[in-house]
C-alpha cells in the first residue's frame, strides 16, 4: 500500500514474527515492545503505523504549542514544521516519534522536579522516560543524563544532603530500569534470547564496535558534533540561558545531551541524524520555554535569526538515510 | 425555683481570687485579657492554665453568688433521676440532677451561675422545681460517669449495632453473606475437583489480573494526589487568620491501654498544640482495669485541661469503645483522636477548624497525615515511613480530589461532633474502626477531606508486633468490606457507581492484593525452579507471561509510589530502600493470612500494638519545633 518507510515495514515483519508461531518462543521479536505491540493491534499494516506516528507527533506538536502559547513565540516551532526531514521523520519513524515525543514530556517534568522539588514531575519524567524506552531503548542513556545534570541544575535545592543525589537519581532511572529489567527478564524466560533483543532495532548494533571501542569514540563524536551544525537553535538556545538568564550550570547541564547523544552512538543505539536534529531542536525548544526567552527583545531577535538559519540549513540538508531519499524522490521528484 | 439570680462578672471574679491571694494582680490582668480575646469564661482561664485549683475556684464562685457548693464525689448523684434524662443535654449545659428532696424539689448541681433562663430549663426539663447548688464541671462529669455507667458502656458497645444492625461488624457474616461464600466455595471446589488443570489456570490469571487492577488503582490514585501536592487546602497563614474568640471549643480524645510508660509523653505534646487551653477539652481515655496506665496518669499530675475518664469493663474491649465513651461525654464542637504517642503540629486543630469552615456541612471529617519520627532505626521503621508518606501524602488527597471513599487513618481524624453522634461513632467490633467510619460516612453522603497538617508517630520496629498491628488493620479492612457490601444494590443507590469501585477496589482490594502476591511469588520461584517443559503443563505460555508481567509491573509500581512517598517528605535516604518494597509486601501477605484465619477464628479480637518501643528518643516533629502558645503564667497566689 503506497510507500513504507524501511522502519514501519521492520515493525510490522516484528510483529508478524510473533504470531508466525505458535507459543511464546518469538517474544523475542516483541522489541521495541510498544511499536510492535501497536503493530499487533492495529489494523493496516504500515499505513496504519505511520497514522499512529503522524497522531504521536500530532500530540507532541499540541503539547509543545500549550507549553509556548497562541503568539508569535510560535516561531520556534519553524525547524520542525517547515523541514522535509521532519515531515519523514513524523510520518515514518515510529520508534522515534514515540520515544521523543515522551521524552520531551520527561523533559519538562525533569526540569520541574530538578529544580522545583516538585515531585509529580518526577513522577511524569520517570514514567516518560520508562514509556519512551518501550520504544527505543536509547531513553535509557537519557535517563541517566537527566542524573548527571541534577548537580548542576539541582545543587542549590539538593545542596547539603548526601542522599538526595542518589534519591533524584532511584526516581527518575528506576521507572526506565524496571520496565528494562521487567521486559528482558520476561524476553529470557520465554524465549532465552534476552542479549539479542537490545539490538534489535532497525539500525542499533549495541555493544557491536564495528569501528573498534577507540574509532567508535571518533566516529560518534564526529557525528554528534556534524549534528549539531544543524542545531542552531539548541546552540543558541544553551548560550543564552548561560548569558541572559545568568544560569551557567544550567547552561552546562544542556551541554550534558551532546554528550548523550555521543555516548548512544558509541554503544551502537539507532540514532539517525534526523532523530539527532529532532532531538535538539526539541530540547531547544523546551529550554526557551522554560527561561521564557522569548520575552527578552535582544533574544528574541537571536532566537528568530536561529530559527531562520536552521530552518534554511535543514531545509538544503538531505539525509542520508536511504529512506528518506525515497521518501523524499517521490514527494518532490 | 430559688428565687435570686445572680451574676459574677469576670472582673469582679478576678479582684476577689487576688484579694483571696489565690492569683497575683498580674495573673489576674493576664487571665481577663485571655478572657477579651477568646471569649473564653474567667472561669475555664484560671482553671485551665492551672493558676487556681477547680474546686477552689468552684467554692469562690458558690461563696460570691450565696449559692451553696455539692461535692458530687461525696454525694452520689442519684442514677434513676440522670437516667430519664438525655445525656448530651445533660453535658452540654452542665448540670446533674442530684437527688428529689422532701419539699418536691430536685437538688441539681450546675457548674454554671444560676440564671433565670438556665433554671427555667432546668424546671421544664425535670418537670419539677430545682433547688440549685454549684458544683464543678469535673464533678458533673465524674456524676455522669459513674450515675450513667451502665447506659455509656451499653451505648460505647452496643449503640451503632442497635440503630443499625447491618452497619456494624458484631455479626461478621449474614446469612445470605455465609451463604453466597459457600456456594462460591462449593464451585471452586467443585471445579477443582472436575478440572483441576483449567481451574488452577483459571484462578491464578484472575488472581494475578486482579493483583495487577487494584496496584494500577492505587497507582492511579496516588497520581491524582501527586497533582495537588503543591495545593495546601488550608495554609499556616489561613490557621494564624483566626480569632481565639471564635474558635470552638475542641475535644481531644486519647485512648491509652497499658501504655504507663508515654502518659507524659502525650502531656508534653497535647502541650504544644497551638490552641487556647481554655477551650481545649481533652480526654484521657484509660480502661477501667488497666491499673498500670491509671497509676501513671496519677502521677503525672496531669494539667487542669486534662480529664481523666475510665472506660467501663467490658466486651469489646477495643479502642473503638472506649473512643465512644469519650464521644459520649464529650464537650466539643469538634473531636479528634490522638495516640498516646502522637505528636501533632502545633497548628493542626486550627487547620481543622479552617477546613470545616470551607467544607459546608456535610464534611463530617478531615483527616491529617501521619509520619513517622523513628525512620531510620531499621528496615521495617523504614519501609512504614515510606508507605505512610505515599499513603497519607498522595493517596488519600488522590482519594479526595477524586472524590472517592476515604479510609480515614488511625488518629488525627477530627470530627463534627455533632455529626458523629449522628452517625452512631466507631464501631467497636469492627478493629479498623476509622476505616470504617470514613466509608460509613460517604455511603450516607457526607464528606470526608484531608489537611495538610502531620502528626508524628513512633514506627513500630519488631517484626512480630509489626505483624500483630498489621494483621488486625487487614482483618478490619475485610470486615468492613464485608459490613458495606451486605446490601450492594443499596450500596449502589447510595454511592453510586464511582464511590462503590472506589471502595471495592481500595478496601476490599488491599487485603487481597495482600493475599494474592504469595501465591504470586510462589508461582514466579516455581517458573525459575521447575523444568520449563514440566511447568508448560501446567501453565501455557501466555497463561504464565501474564502472571509473571502483572507481578513485575504490579511491584514496580508500587516500589516507585514508595520511593515519591519518601521523597517528597525530603527523607532521601528511604528512596532506595523502597526498592525492597516487594519483601515489605511478603510481610503484609503473611499479615494478609493471619488476618484472614482470625476473621474466621476470631473477629472481633483487638492485637494490641506494643508502643514506646523505640530505642531512640523521641524527636521533635520538624513543625513541632516551635512549640504552641499555652499560657504559663508564673504561679502564684
Amino acid at each position: 500500500m503506497g510507500l513504507a518507510a524501511p522502519t514501519l515495514q521492520y515493525v510490522e515483519h516484528r510483529a508478524s514474527q510473533v504470531t508466525a508461531a505458535p507459543g511464546l518462543s518469538h517474544l523475542d521479536y516483541v522489541y521495541p515492545p510498544l511499536p510492535v505491540l501497536l503493530a499487533l493491534l492495529l489494523p493496516g499494516g504500515p499505513f496504519g503505523l505511520a497514522i499512529v506516528a503522524c497522531l504521536f507527533s500530532g500530540m507532541m506538536l499540541a503539547y509543545l504549542v500549550r507549553r509556548i502559547g497562541f503568539s508569535r513565540d510560535l516561531l520556534v516551532l519553524l525547524p520542525m514544521v517547515a523541514v522535509p526531514a521532519m515531515w519523514y521523520t513524523a510520518s515514518n519513524l515510529l520508534p522515534a516519534v514515540v520515544a521523543l515525543t515522551f521524552l520531551a514530556v520527561a523533559l519538562q517534568g525533569f526540569i520541574r522536579f530538578a529544580t522545583e522539588g516538585e515531585t509529580y514531575g518526577g513522577f511524569i519524567a520517570g514514567l516518560a522516560l520508562a514509556v519512551s524506552y518501550s520504544a527505543d531503548p536509547s531513553a535509557l542513556v537519557y535517563a541517566g543524563v537527566m542524573c548527571a545534570a541534577v548537580p548542576l541544575i539541582g545543587a542549590a535545592r539538593y545542596h547539603g544532603d548526601p542522599q538526595a543525589p542518589i534519591g533524584v537519581c532511584a526516581v527518575l532511572v528506576f521507572p526506565c530500569v524496571a520496565a528494562a529489567a521487567c521486559w528482558s527478564f520476561l524476553l529470557w524466560k520465554f524465549s532465552g534470547n534476552w542479549p539479542g533483543s537490545l539490538a534489535y532495532s532497525l539500525n542499533a548494533d549495541v555493544l557491536g564496535f564495528p569501528d573498534g571501542i577507540l574509532g567508535g569514540i571518533g566516529h560518534a563524536v564526529t557525528a554528534t558534533l556534524t549534528d549539531l551544525t544543524r542545531s542552531e537553535l539548541y546552540v543558541v538556545a544553551v548560550v543564552l540561558v548561560g548569558v541572559r538568564r545568568r544560569a551557567p550550570a544550567f547552561s552546562a547541564a544542556l551541554v550534558l545531551p551532546v554528550v548523550a547523544l555521543a555516548l548512544a552512538l558509541w554503544l551502537g543505539f539507532d540514532y539517525s541524524s534526523v532523530t539527532a536534529y529532532f532531538l535538539f531542536t526539541l530540547l531547544a525548544v523546551t529550554v526557551i520555554t522554560q527561561f521564557s526567552l522569548m520575552e527578552d527583545r535582544v533574544a528574541w531577535w537571536i532566537l528568530v535569526a536561529a530559527v531562520v538559519a536552521q530552518v534554511i540549513i535543514a531545509i538544503a540538508w538531505a539525509p542520508t538515510s536511504p529512506g528518506f531519499s525515497v521518501w523524499s524522490h517521490h514527494l518532490f521528484g | 425555683m430559688e428565687p435570686a439570680t445572680r451574676t459574677v462578672d469576670a472582673a469582679t471574679l478576678g479582684t476577689v481570687l487576688v484579694d483571696k491571694g489565690m492569683i497575683t494582680p498580674e495573673q489576674r490582668d493576664w487571665a481577663l485579657a485571655r478572657h477579651g480575646t477568646t471569649g473564653a469564661t474567667l472561669t475555664t482561664i484560671v482553671i485551665s492554665t492551672g493558676m487556681v485549683p477547680r474546686r477552689d475556684l468552684y467554692q469562690v464562685l458558690a461563696e460570691m453568688t450565696g449559692v451553696p457548693f455539692s461535692d458530687l464525689t461525696a454525694e452520689q448523684a442519684d442514677q434513676r433521676l440522670m437516667a430519664r434524662l438525655d445525656p448530651e443535654q445533660l453535658i452540654r449545659d452542665g448540670w446533674v440532677p442530684v437527688r428529689s428532696l422532701p419539699d418536691g424539689s430536685t437538688l441539681v448541681a450546675g457548674a454554671h451561675i444560676p440564671r433565670d433562663a438556665l433554671l427555667t430549663s432546668i424546671e421544664r426539663t425535670l418537670g419539677a422545681p430545682v433547688t440549685y447548688h454549684i458544683t464543678t464541671d469535673w464533678d458533673i462529669r465524674y456524676a455522669l460517669q459513674h450515675g450513667l455507667r451502665d447506659i455509656i458502656a451499653d451505648q460505647a458497645a452496643l449503640g451503632l449495632w442497635r440503630r443499625s444492625a447491618t452497619q456494624s461488624a458484631r455479626k461478621a457474616l449474614y446469612p445470605r453473606q455465609l451463604a453466597g461464600l459457600a456456594v462460591a466455595l462449593a464451585v471452586v471446589v467443585a471445579c477443582f475437583v472436575l478440572w483441576p488443570i483449567g481451574s488452577l489456570q483459571t484462578l491464578s490469571i484472575a488472581v494475578s489480573v486482579l493483583f495487577l487492577l487494584f496496584v494500577s488503582f492505587k497507582f492511579v490514585v496516588c497520581m491524582a494526589g501527586a497533582r495537588r501536592e503543591r495545593y495546601q487546602a488550608v495554609t499556616p497563614e489561613d490557621a494564624a487568620a483566626l480569632n481565639d474568640e471564635d474558635l470552638p471549643v475542641y475535644t481531644v480524645l486519647a485512648p491509652m491501654f497499658r501504655e504507663a510508660a508515654v502518659v507524659g509523653q502525650l502531656v508534653t505534646n497535647l502541650a504544644k498544640l497551638d490552641y487556647p487551653v481554655s477551650k481545649l477539652d481533652v480526654l484521657l481515655l484509660l480502661e477501667e482495669d488497666d491499673k498500670e496506665t491509671i497509676d501513671a496518669a496519677k502521677a503525672a499530675s496531669l494539667p487542669a485541661w486534662m480529664t481523666v475518664i475510665l472506660v467501663p469493663r467490658g466486651q469489646p474491649q477495643t479502642k473503638p469503645k472506649a473512643c465512644n465513651v469519650g464521644l459520649f461525654l464529650a464537650r466539643g464542637d469538634y473531636l479528634v483522636i490522638f495516640d498516646a504517642e502522637d505528636k501533632p503540629d502545633p497548628d493542626q486543630l486550627k487547620k481543622a477548624v479552617v477546613a470545616f469552615d470551607r467544607g459546608g456541612e456535610r464534611m463530617v471529617c478531615v483527616q491529617a497525615a501521619l509520619n513517622y519520627w523513628n525512620v531510620y532505626e531499621n528496615f521495617l521503621t523504614r519501609m512504614f515511613t515510606a508507605e505512610y508518606s505515599f499513603w497519607f501524602d498522595y493517596m488519600l488527597p488522590g482519594l479526595d480530589a477524586l472524590r472517592l471513599p476515604i479510609p480515614l487513618g488511625g488518629t488525627s481524624n477530627h470530627f463534627r461532633t455533632s455529626v458523629l453522634r449522628q452517625l452512631g461513632g466507631w464501631d467497636p467490633f469492627n478493629v479498623t474502626e476509622d476505616a470504617d467510619l470514613g466509608i460509613r460516612a460517604s455511603a450516607l453522603g457526607y464528606t470526608v477531606g484531608v489537611i495538610n497538617s502531620t502528626t508524628f508517630e513512633e514506627a513500630n520496629r519488631k517484626f512480630g508486633n509489626w505483624i500483630r498491628q498489621r494483621s488486625r488493620w487487614i482483618k478490619g479492612y475485610m470486615q468492613t468490606t464485608l459490613v458495606h457490601a451486605r446490601s450492594p444494590v443499596s450500596l449502589l443507590k447510595v454511592c453510586g457507581v464511582r464511590q462503590t469501585l472506589g471502595f471495592l477496589l481500595l478496601v476490599a482490594g488491599t487485603p487481597l492484593s495482600f493475599l494474592f502476591v504469595l501465591p504470586l511469588w510462589i508461582l514466579f520461584v516455581a517458573s525459575l525452579l521447575i523444568p520449563a517443559p514440566i511447568f508448560a503443563e501446567l501453565y501455557p505460555g501466555w497463561w504464565l507471561w501474564l502472571g509473571l508481567f502483572n507481578l513485575l509491573v504490579g511491584n514496580s509500581l508500587m516500589i516507585y509510589v514508595s520511593m515519591m512517598g519518601a521523597f517528597l517528605r525530603q527523607r532521601y535516604g528511604l528512596v532506595v530502600w523502597s526498592l525492597l518494597n516487594p519483601v515489605y509486601w511478603l510481610l503484609h501477605s503473611i499479615a494478609s493470612y493471619k488476618a484472614l484465619w482470625q476473621l474466621i477464628t476470631r473477629p472481633h479480637y483487638w492485637e494490641k500494638t506494643t508502643h514506646g518501643i523505640s530505642a531512640l528518643a523521641a524527636q521533635p516533629s520538624p513543625a513541632a519545633v516551635t512549640g504552641g502558645d499555652v499560657p504559663r503564667p508564673r504561679a502564684g497566689g
